[in-house]
């Protein structure tokens, strides 16, 4: 059973279709990752899971069905801007916003405590928001997502405005919810952050999936015909190779159509020649977004999944 | 606790605990200390003593007791006008009467100052003269030629009347309730405006609505208007029933000695007044859900405060006939029901059911408003920095309906 399923959904603002068609299903226990280039309609589905909108078309299926109003406390939500009140009291805002999560006043403020130590908050709990910097509204609402201990959470750039320390800091907090248990769907600009934290992915361009699965399925699906090797001497000529390019302290080498990685590496045996590093070149998770994204551009014929 | 109260308790603290907010409360209070402060001040310096003196050639002078007689007022009695004349002068006295000795023909009485004197010290001296004129009749009759004639108003189309000749101060506490509820509208409607467009421009709403619904959120914020209004409504009933009781009771101030309440037509147009209120604050949320900027609130809120004083542009014939087609129509219609039963309570006993009925009508328009605002809420709220049109907000609706 998955935590989140949306199918097909769709939704327009008069004249502009923000989502067209987007299908995807997050599943338990996971950190999935919602990607795509601005404008794509990733904001727009985040609001049509959660109910904020209605969707023209499709369904949306969350916690085991439609969303209702129990459903609420059992999910936590970090839009991409600040949603805090900001002349309230840090400690006062964020005790509220549990209270509506279903916490009890005191209950809220008991959970509060730790997080505020954690995330170097609590010298400043009595602070209105609006004194805070950025970085430190973003770890309050980050604070003010998980205080009702949510089941499914969903962030919306959740590393904006964060310093690495406080990324790290972020990063883990996530992890170790996942380990938990928590479901997360995570929205982001930031491709190695997806990369270290995400089991899986859904690419959305043009409100339509472009590319959706699981991370490493699609690192080396693209992976195409590149490979990454070291030797300890010069490299020799090799045979079905189409182009040598020097890569950090390797050699990157394209394959000619109809090489295979195993012929290269056979030649360099029967060459005798000692190798230090020999691997697919999988291409990074920007390389993939720029191509998918760049391919997808009206007239091109882009790679639908 | 109920999601609605804890958003009804946040609200109300949240704009209770302003600086804006208590301007505005405590605004009132002193205009009205102002207002009883200059009453009390412009009696005190009427009473600052005055000396007359009056030079009596009718010899009709006996006495200079009145029974209402004024400390502040001294009567100096002298033999010639050339005597007044020097002390007038010398500023013994602020100015003197000569009474000729055909006075009790002519009634023609000479008064000669620099500077006039007060009103008191004058009514004081004819009120002598005139007790003198009347010195030999029984004190029934001197007080009834004294209190003059006793009119009754009574008007054609009107089934109130007046013995001491028009309305007491008691009669206009309605309208007086019904001010200050304007005043109020004037001053809070614009809260809930300002609420939305604020949650709506920093993207706070979207945080609450995945925590409540639209409905639970509008009736939350809506039901801490209406408890702000209650607040400010009464502070200032206790400021002005203090002011009232230090006015009449310590400063001695008259025209607040004899207040009469009217308290059926004041009840009455209170239980009018609270569903008013609450269909206004439900209005002024619907509009905020079309609004994108704050300042766009400053611009709408004065348009509803105008058309809460129609009854006072309407004014002539409301009077001329209570009871006419307008009148009732504006008795019921929700914005203009309060400022209108409290202008025709003053010529006119409103029968109860008029109340009642303009009551259940605000009270099911605030309802079916505080529905149709969620209902709004939810196509305009997140239409972020677009105005949403009535077009798009009836669209809206429509598809809501249909969900």
């Amino acid at each position: 059973m998955h935590t989140l399923e949306v199918s097909h959904v769709a939704k327009a603002f008069g004249q502009t279709q923000a989502v067209a068609d987007v299908s995807f299903a997050v599943e338990k226990g996971e950190i999935f990752g919602l990607l795509g280039p601005n404008g794509a309609g990733k904001t727009t589905t985040i609001r049509l899971l959660l109910d904020i909108f209605k969707p023209d078309g499709g369904t949306v299926s969350i916690l085991d069905g439609p969303m209702t109003e129990a459903k609420k406390d059992r999910i936590g939500y970090m839009p991409e801007e600040r949603g805090l009140y900001q002349d309230m009291p840090l400690e006062q805002c964020l005790v509220y916003l549990g209270t509506l999560k279903g916490l009890s006043r005191a209950d809220a403020r008991q959970r509060l405590r730790p997080y505020l130590e954690r995330f170097d908050l609590a010298a400043h709990k009595g602070k209105k928001v609006k004194e805070l910097s950025k970085g430190m509204q973003q770890k309050a609402q980050i604070i003010s997502t998980i205080l009702h201990s949510p089941e499914l959470i969903i962030v919306d750039e959740p590393f904006a405005g964060l310093d690495p320390v406080n990324t790290q800091l972020v990063k883990d907090l996530l992890q170790e919810l996942r380990q938990q248990g928590t479901t997360i769907l995570m929205s982001t600009h930031q491709m190695h952050q997806v990369e270290e934290l995400c089991d899986r992915i859904v690419l959305i361009n043009r409100g339509r999936n472009v590319l959706y699965g699981r991370l490493d399925d699609i690192r080396h699906r693209y992976a195409g015909d590149a490979l990454l090797v070291r030797t300890a001497g010069e490299l020799p000529k090799l045979r079905g190779v189409a182009q040598v390019l020097p890569h950090n302290e390797a050699h990157k080498l394209t394959l000619a159509q109809g090489t295979t990685p195993q012929d290269v590496l056979e030649q360099l045996v029967a060459q005798r020649v000692p190798v230090e590093r020999f691997e697919i070149a999988v291409p990074t998770l920007d390389e993939i977004f720029i191509r998918t994204v760049s391919a997808d551009q009206p007239g091109e014929e882009g790679e639908h999944v | 606790m109920s999601k609605v109260w804890l958003i009804v308790e946040q609200h109300f603290r949240q704009e209770v605990l302003t600086r804006s907010f208590l301007i505005v409360l405590f605004s009132m209070p002193l205009f009205l200390s102002f207002t009883i402060g200059l009453g009390y001040l412009t009696t005190r310096l009427e009473r600052k003593s005055t000396t007359l003196g009056y030079v009596d050639q009718a010899g009709l002078v006996v006495s200079t007791q009145v029974p209402s007689g004024r400390d502040e007022v001294k009567l100096l009695p002298l033999q010639t006008r050339e005597a007044a004349q020097a002390a007038l002068e010398a500023g013994q006295i602020a100015a003197y009467y000569v009474l000729p000795a055909d006075y009790r023909q002519s009634h023609k009485a000479e008064l000669v100052y620099f500077q006039a004197p007060p009103y008191s010290a004058t009514s004081y001296f004819s009120d002598v003269v005139r007790r003198n004129l009347l010195a030999g009749q029984s004190p029934a009759v001197v007080e009834r030629m004294l209190s003059g004639a006793s009119v009754t108003v009574r008007a054609i189309k009107s089934n109130r009347y007046y013995p001491d000749g028009g309305p007491g101060a008691g009669q206009f506490l309605p309208l007086l309730a019904s001010a200050i509820f304007a005043f109020l509208v004037l001053t809070t409607s614009g809260y809930m405006m300002e609420v939305l467009v604020r949650e709506k421009e920093n993207r706070t709403v979207e945080v609450i609505f995945t925590s409540v619904s639209p409905g639970q959120m509008l009736a939350g914020k809506i039901i801490g208007t209406v408890g702000i209004a209650l607040l400010q409504l009464t502070v200032w009933a206790v400021f002005l029933v203090g002011a009232v009781w230090l006015g009449s009771h310590v400063l001695a101030i008259s025209w607040l000695q004899n207040v009469h309440l009217n308290w059926r037509d004041l009840l009455l147009i209170l239980a009018v007044i609270l569903p008013t209120y609450l269909f206004i604050a439900a209005l002024m949320t619907m509009i905020g859900t079309t609004l994108v900027e704050s300042q766009e609130v400053q611009q709408v809120g004065p348009l509803l405060f105008l058309l809460l004083l129609l009854p006072i542009y309407l004014v002539i014939p409301l009077i001329q006939n209570p009871n006419n087609p307008l009148a009732m129509g504006m008795s019921l219609f929700p914005i203009t029901s309060v400022m209108t039963l409290a202008m025709r309570s003053i010529l006119w006993e409103v029968p109860l059911w008029q109340f009642a009925l303009a009551a259940a009508i605000a009270l099911a328009c605030g309802l079916i408003t505080i529905w149709l605002a969620g209902k709004a809420f939810r196509v305009g709220m997140l239409r972020y920095g677009q105005r949403l049109s009535w077009r798009d907000l009836l669209g809206g609706l429509e598809r809501g309906r249909h969900e």
